[in-house]
């Protein structure tokens, strides 16, 4: 992000460093917290609870990690700059999230075919204070949430984690008050089902932008569109778009001018660009490619199409 | 209509077809011995057979992921991939380095909860299977050595195939130490042994996949030579704005700004640039902006 851009970029995160690094300890804390207890009463749905509660300190420290690493300024390592560490952050994240849905799932089957006795009203109560700290850090990370895939998917670790408390509140109940042993299996399924969902839902968008592939099918034909529109442009070829973060994308273009002379393709490149800017395209190479000689290039630079041949479209 | 198609593809279809054919052998050899193991376990209900069968297990899903990103990779670039599908064997790489690091983490705590609980060692029986599995093991890694060198992807399956190995051969060691000595101890320290040794080359393959996920400069490529190469060409006064990254661990892309000397003709100019860009770095896909002077719209995103 450019200089000026950099208390813009503060205004656009939707949360701040502290907020998440208080996230984070809060978190932290409540883990310790159950392990002592766990250790002191034996009971090993707390020490279970805690590592529930320590993934998502680590899902919470992830992101903010790669926040703070896609800040960085572009260099020679990383050309584009390193925005890009927060998607990465929020693949792993998501993937996480889905492992664990499954393991919950595994859970309750286990848990439903070996049932063992709750310990006590303090696994319900303890739940209880679990629960407050679950929403606490939710408050505290959901502005991010909206803006970032990076904090969303650290947010929804929180959030599935505030379901399971829920959970244990209410089969915890249930069970102690009735025996109802097939509460805890119903609420956690659907708590996994949820779960499931959530990430499964945003895997794909951050899979997309990992790939490389353009932003959106219905965008890429309005860019094109734009593209050929210009003044001055008669053809382009060779296109393409990708998404350099979540909220940049790149585009390359051959552009065949109207016009053979180089002068004119400078005033042609300010129009394109300012023409792309709708799309969020912040960085663009336009190479001007008169088509009388294109000669044998097809080794050295992708062939550009004959003419407007058709081509598979998926 | 514009298209995002290469045809240049010719060599990556070569060794992507070898590889492919590779794991699929080693798949359909590591799968059947993990049925013949489930079966074994079920007809002599033995422990030993079903946690072995576990490991096999890791290996088939290694090998059928790294596999199925092949056959997604070799699919033609079109509008909505425009740069092709082989980024999806880094994604392949990354999740099985990722899986790795999980199997790791297991032997190494698996191996701490056996020195406070020792267990039983094994049986005979134990022993023949763990050393079938160790065939099994070196027979795919010798299937997949040649294509791990250039394929990230075909590394992150061999790593884990590698990994399964190493965990053979350290029950069948211990097994004998311990026969001839009685040091009971040995069985979870090679456990741990292992689980550390895995460790390092599993970061190496997270690193390496990551940095392409991000879109960094090629391993190999130095952004200095790349720029003073251009600049030597003939008719250039400038280069800026030079990326280079890649779509796979053996593509490499590179898109830049260069201005034109005052009577140098820019049709010619980029023409050479491609040219050496090809023939001395081997990037054969290149986006080239010529210009009259250094363009005054720097976006602040390079370097």
């Amino acid at each position: 992000m450019t200089g000026e851009g950099h208390s813009h970029a503060h205004r656009l995160e939707g949360v701040s460093d502290a907020r998440l690094v208080a996230a984070v300890a809060v978190n932290v804390l409540l883990t310790a917290a159950q392990i002592v207890g766990g250790l002191v009463s034996g009971s090993l749905s707390l020490i279970a609870d805690a590592l529930h509660n320590l993934s998502d300190a680590g899902a919470l420290a992830l992101a903010l990690f790669a926040r703070k690493v896609g800040r960085r300024p572009a260099d020679k390592l990383m050309t584009f700059g390193y925005a890009r560490a927060e998607v990465v952050a929020a693949l792993i994240n998501l993937t996480t999230l889905v492992l664990i849905g499954l393991y919950l799932i595994y859970e309750a089957i286990d848990r439903f075919l070996n049932p063992r006795p709750i310990e006590g009203w303090i696994v319900v109560a303890v739940a209880g204070v679990a629960l407050v700290v679950d929403l606490v850090t939710a408050a505290l990370v959901q502005g991010g949430a909206k803006r970032s895939l990076n904090i969303k998917a650290a947010f929804l670790h929180n959030v599935s984690d505030a379901l399971a408390s829920v959970g244990v509140i209410v089969a915890g109940t249930l069970i102690l008050l009735y025996d109802l042993y097939v509460s805890d299996l119903v609420v956690t399924l659907i708590i996994a089902a949820y779960v499931l969902y959530q990430g499964v839902s945003l895997l794909p968008r951050t899979i997309r932008i990992l790939l490389g592939a353009t932003p959106d099918d219905v965008e890429f034909d309005e860019i094109v569109a734009v593209l050929r529109g210009v003044e001055g442009v008669r053809d382009i070829h060779h296109v393409h778009v990708w998404s350099l973060d979540e909220h940049t994308r790149a585009l390359e273009a051959h552009l065949v001018p109207a016009e053979g002379s180089i002068e004119a393709f400078e005033g042609l490149k300010g129009r394109v660009r300012t023409a792309l800017e709708r799309f969020s395209i912040r960085h663009a190479t336009l190479e001007p490619c008169l088509q009388d000689t294109r000669g044998d290039e097809s080794r050295l630079v992708p062939p550009h199409p004959q003419e407007e041949a058709p081509h598979a479209r998926r | 209509m514009p298209a995002g198609e290469h045809s240049d593809g010719h060599g990556h279809d070569h060794t992507a077809g070898a590889n492919a054919k590779m794991l699929s052998w080693a798949l359909a050899l590591t799968t059947a011995y993990l049925v013949a193991e489930l079966v074994g376990a079920w007809v002599f209900r033995s422990l030993a057979l079903l946690s072995d069968a576990a490991h096999m297990f890791t290996d088939v899903v290694a090998l059928a992921i790294a596999l199925a990103a092949i056959k997604v990779g070799q699919r033609p670039a079109d509008d909505r991939r425009t740069f092709g599908y082989r980024r999806f064997e880094i994604l392949a790489a990354a999740f099985n380095a990722v899986l790795l690091f999980v199997v790791a983490a297991y032997i190494l705590y698996e191996g701490v909860l056996r020195i406070m609980e020792p267990q039983p060692v094994g049986s005979t029986g134990m022993l023949v299977v763990a050393g079938v599995g160790l065939a099994v093991n070196l027979i795919s890694m010798r299937l997949l050595s040649a294509g791990k060198e250039r394929s990230l992807n075909v590394k992150g399956a061999y790593l884990e195939v590698w990994a399964d190995m190493l965990g053979s051969l350290g029950v069948i060691g211990g097994a004998a130490v311990i026969m001839f000595t009685d040091w009971t101890w040995v069985d979870p320290i090679v456990a741990i042994a292992i689980g550390l040794w895995v460790l390092p080359r599993t970061w190496t393959l997270l690193k390496n996949t990551t940095h392409i996920l991000l879109e960094g400069v090629p391993a190999g490529l130095s952004l200095a030579a790349v720029r003073s190469t251009i600049a030597g060409v003939a008719g250039v006064a400038d280069v800026h704005d030079l990326h280079l990254w890649a779509v796979s661990s053996d593509e490499a892309n590179c898109s830049v700004h260069v201005a034109l000397a005052p009577a140098a003709d820019h049709e010619a100019v980029r023409k050479a640039v491609a040219t050496v860009l090809a023939a001395e770095f081997a990037i054969r896909h290149a986006t080239i902006q010529t210009e009259r002077e250094a363009c005054a719209d720097a976006e602040g995103l390079h370097p």
